[in-house]
């Protein structure tokens, strides 16, 4: 059983009353904020993405390799290094390993990088900051100035503790299982897997992610990742994603 | 598994399901991005949903005269959107002529990823972008 600190922190409270002031409300768009300028509120879609459009046709499979924030190939351990280098092969000769996206099925991290051209709506109350994925028809719950509960499960998004540090939100996030992968092409992680992520909204239409990847048993040492997010022009916000609809499978026998 | 149900795929495919990324969202790895292949036929069908836009056409062989239905597969609409498509750029019945990257592996392929979209005599939006690049902005 979870307790949650349901009260405000004080000093984000204080800024955020103070920003509502200077900041020009404008009419209701979902690419604006709802509160302050620091607020990360909005919707969202990932820029720089390669690994879901047609575009990903035209795009080497080694560029879809989620790099370090410095460009730098991933510090893999053998095991995995490994294994990446068998779903590289695979994907270039057509037959791709079997990935949770290939299933309609959500994850974390890899809901947040480099896959997909699917807009995410970030929504902030009191307590907790909420993402919703127009990937997979999916949320993601990110408890505010709580802690994470002594005995969980893993799960596909994880559980998620987040504070405020200023204007950048931090989120801690713990029991990710071991079928989602850190990136569109597959990466895998282990149970060990800790993700640190900083939000941090830089100008009106720009949010910035840096995120920490922190499992020693997959990766000989911690890397950090960045993700930029612009605002995402859709009138009427997310659109249903259901996999049912796709009811042709190609396949070589097909 | 509960897609296998729901999709009218011939029994042989049920032995493929376990091994490859045949579910209903899998990826472009598994289209040949070297081969263009042009395909002439009538709109059957034509989804305009979430993971992809789908186009099933019907084309006629040129050599047998069977006319053989093509799963075409594009982007999501909020995609295909910003590079000019509406749900209504294609309805059933309509001429088309697409372009599409057919399956890498395999043979009887009748599947493949939109390249260019012309519909009566009209080219439909950009259905892929020129370079990756323009999608990443």
């Amino acid at each position: 059983m979870r307790t949650l600190k349901q009260m405000l922190v004080p000093a984000s409270m204080a800024f955020v009353l103070l920003s509502a002031c200077a900041f020009a409300q404008t009419p209701s768009s979902k690419s604006t904020p709802l509160t302050g300028p620091g607020s990360i509120a909005g919707l969202w879609l990932k820029s720089g993405y390669r690994n879901l459009s047609l575009a990903s046709l035209r795009t080497p499979e080694r560029d879809k390799v989620q790099r370090t924030i410095d460009g730098e190939w991933p510090p893999l351990q053998p095991w995995a290094s490994d294994e990446l280098e068998l779903r590289i092969k695979k994907s270039q000769e057509g037959d791709p390993i079997l990935t949770t996206q290939a299933q309609c099925l959500p994850g974390i991290p890899v809901m947040l990088l480099g896959g997909g051209a699917y807009p995410i709506q970030i929504l902030e109350t009191p307590g907790q900051v909420t993402m919703l994925f127009e990937e997979m028809n999916h949320f993601r719950l990110i408890h505010l100035n709580s802690e994470h509960p002594k005995d969980l499960d893993p799960t596909y998004m994880g559980d998620s503790v987040g504070h405020w540090e200023g204007n950048a939100l931090v989120v801690d996030t713990v029991s990710l299982n071991e079928k989602t992968p850190i990136d569109w092409l597959g990466m895998s992680h282990s149970a060990q897997l800790h993700l640190i992520e900083r939000y941090r909204r830089t100008d009106k239409d720009t949010l910035e992610l840096v995120m920490t990847i922190d499992d020693p048993k997959t990766f000989t040492k911690r890397w950090d990742v960045k993700q930029v997010f612009r605002a995402a022009p859709a009138d009427r916000g997310l659109t249903e994603y259901i996999c049912e609809n796709n009811r042709d499978v190609p396949d070589k026998d097909n | 598994m509960q897609f296998l149900n729901k999709m009218r795929v011939p029994v042989g495919i049920a032995l493929m399901v376990l091994s490859a990324a045949a579910f209903a969202h899998h990826s472009y790895a598994k289209f040949d991005m070297n081969r263009l292949v042009t395909l002439e036929g009538t709109v059957k069908e034509f989804q305009w949903t979430n993971p992809h836009v789908w186009i099933q056409l019907e084309v006629k062989d040129p050599t047998t005269g069977n006319v053989v239905e093509w799963s075409i597969e594009s982007d999501s609409p909020n995609m295909l959107q910003r590079r000019g498509w509406t749900r209504k750029s294609l309805q059933a019945g309509d001429k088309a002529v697409a372009v599409v990257h057919p399956l890498k592996l395999g043979d009887n392929v009748t599947s493949g990823a939109l390249d260019k979209l012309i519909v009566n005599g009209q080219p439909v939006g950009a259905a892929a972008a020129a370079k990756p690049a323009e999608d990443a902005k």
